[in-house]
């Protein structure tokens, strides 16, 4: 018997109230332990495909199943516990700005507590050893009781990535991870992402506008082009053409 | 075609000319039937020169400083009214303004009803609110401190609301989306962003409330106003001068500390 997808998702669409359609019928399985990229050009939704798997956005139709449960609708309660098991990485890092580095990690435990006792920050002093060993791990120990604002964007964004292995959780989605990083930081931020996910034997759906990138760190790659799907295969699958097909006749968009 | 350009523009600068000339006349008739109104004559205003020159050198003037300590009592009680005040409006607001605050309202009615509530206290102005609560809880400063709350609380509602509103949506979504619950969210994705405007803005208050207290004295809710209508009634006014200046000072006074404290604390 085959391994059973930690996620399946089945003719996901999301249309927004201003008429947009960015998805229109997206299926996929994606398999425990798996690296997945989703490339395409911006607009493309993949952006919406992650932010209706952790309900960000309210899918208008199709079934997302998680883990053998349906979760295309669900909220409360139901809703905190996914949520704490699908860690998010954002674009713009959203690390909370005034807080220090060590308690942006520490948020990543709030979906374990009470909403009274995460509103004060009773983290046990398990969730602080283990946040601290998270930061020790993406290079930032030493930073750990700065304020997040007054790190650059590459280590803010792996504090980012501290606090959604913080959560335990068993899927990340990673939205344009290095999109507003330099070719450094991007990186090292992509080889901390790919690693600590490795470790922990945690599956990784990441949304990236660069190619190359995709290609180094993927295990398979899909290709979302105007909310649809027109490309699954491994990295060495992903053909000029491939390429051509996704972003348009222009080359020049691909290496943005 | 350049004819027909000029000929346009030309046009368009008569008519702006036109409605510029409109305006001009409107107002001169607006500020002559006001003048009317209210029975405003320079004649009287010049005639009324020697009178306030008299009013100034003989009255008012030189303050009876020897009186100064009379004013210590009512001052320490304009700045409590007004602590107090801030501190009941800050009590008051800081939920209503979450409340109220479109990206963070849990419904739109709810966030209408917390809208309407600061609208309501705020267009009320502090010394009509003194006026009732004179005639409600008597003559004093409970009346006052409870006005500058009421009258405090309405514009801290909307400003804490408006502040909540400018913040950045993406730290909020983050907290979200880890799972936590909607007050943990508020603690840790909202107040941190929110709380160098909320110290801002309460400071503000109390810079303004000492000024209000100074006001809604004079109707007989107590502190530093309360002594200078009592000695404008009783015609003393070289004691009035003496707390007009205790007015003047204590307002740059704490103007000056709250600039510092603003300062520190952001």
């Amino acid at each position: 018997m085959s391994v059973q997808p930690i996620l399946s998702v089945t003719e996901l669409k999301k249309t927004f109230p201003d008429g947009t359609r960015a998805l229109r019928g997206v299926s996929l399985d994606v398999m425990p332990g798996e690296f997945l990229v989703m490339i395409g050009s911006s607009g493309a939704g993949k952006s919406t495909f992650l932010r209706c798997i952790n309900h960000l956005f309210e899918p208008t139709g199709g079934r997302i199943v998680y883990d053998g449960r349906d979760i295309s609708k669900v909220s409360g309660a139901k809703l905190r516990r996914l949520r704490r098991e699908l860690g998010m990485i954002f674009q713009g890092y959203n690390l909370v700005k005034r807080l220090s580095t060590i308690e942006n990690v520490l948020l990543g435990r709030l979906g374990y507590m009470s909403s009274i006792s995460g509103a004060l920050g009773l983290y046990t002093k398990q969730d602080r050893e283990r946040a601290v060993e998270l930061l020790i791990r993406v290079g930032l120990g030493e930073q750990r009781f700065k304020r997040a604002d007054q790190l650059s964007g590459g280590q803010q964004q792996r504090v980012g990535i501290a606090r959604a292995i913080a959560q335990n959780a068993r899927l990340v989605l990673a939205d344009e991870p290095i999109a507003s990083l330099d070719p450094k930081a991007s990186d090292t931020v992509m080889s901390y992402l790919h690693e600590v996910t490795r470790e922990e034997n945690i599956t990784c759906i990441v949304n990236l506008h660069q190619v190359d990138y995709a290609k180094r760190f993927a295990d398979r790659i899909i290709g979302l082009k105007d909310g649809e799907i027109t490309f699954i295969g491994k990295p060495e699958e992903v053909t000029d053409k491939v390429i051509r097909d996704l972003y348009g006749e222009k080359g020049d968009q691909v290496d943005e | 075609m350049s004819d027909g350009v000029l000929e346009y523009t030309r046009k368009n600068a008569i008519r702006r000319r036109r409605i510029a000339r409109l305006i001009i006349f409107g107002f001169t008739v607006a500020v002559l039937v006001s003048a009317h109104g209210t029975g405003f004559r320079i004649r009287d205003l010049y005639r009324g020169i020697p009178n306030i020159i008299q009013f100034l050198t003989e009255d008012l003037l030189p303050p009876r400083f020897s009186v100064w300590r009379r004013f210590l009592g009512p001052t320490l009680e304009t700045i409590a009214m007004s602590y107090a005040g801030t501190f009941l409006s800050v009590v008051f607001a800081a939920p209503l303004g979450f409340l109220a605050a479109r990206n963070v309202s849990p419904y739109p009615i709810v966030m209408q009803i917390a809208r309407a509530t600061a609208v309501f206290m705020r267009t009320i102005p502090p010394i009509v609110w003194a006026l009732l609560l004179v005639s409600i809880v008597g003559i004093g400063p409970f009346a006052g401190t409870i006005a500058l709350g009421l009258s405090g609380a309405g514009m801290l509602i909307k400003s804490y609301a408006d502040s909540i509103e400018d913040i950045d949506a993406g730290q909020i979504e983050a907290v979200r989306a880890t799972g936590a619950g909607t007050f943990a969210v508020m603690m840790k994705g909202v107040v941190p962003q929110f709380s160098p405007s909320f110290v801002s803005w309460s400071l503000y208050r109390f810079d303004l409330n000492i000024r209000s207290a100074a006001v809604v004295g004079l109707v007989g809710a107590g502190g530093l106003g309360f002594s200078l209508s009592t000695a404008v009634r009783l015609f003393r006014y070289q004691e009035a001068a003496v707390a007009i200046l205790w007015i003047l000072g204590l307002i740059l006074a704490i103007e000056f500390v709250t600039a510092k404290l603003r300062g520190h604390l952001i």
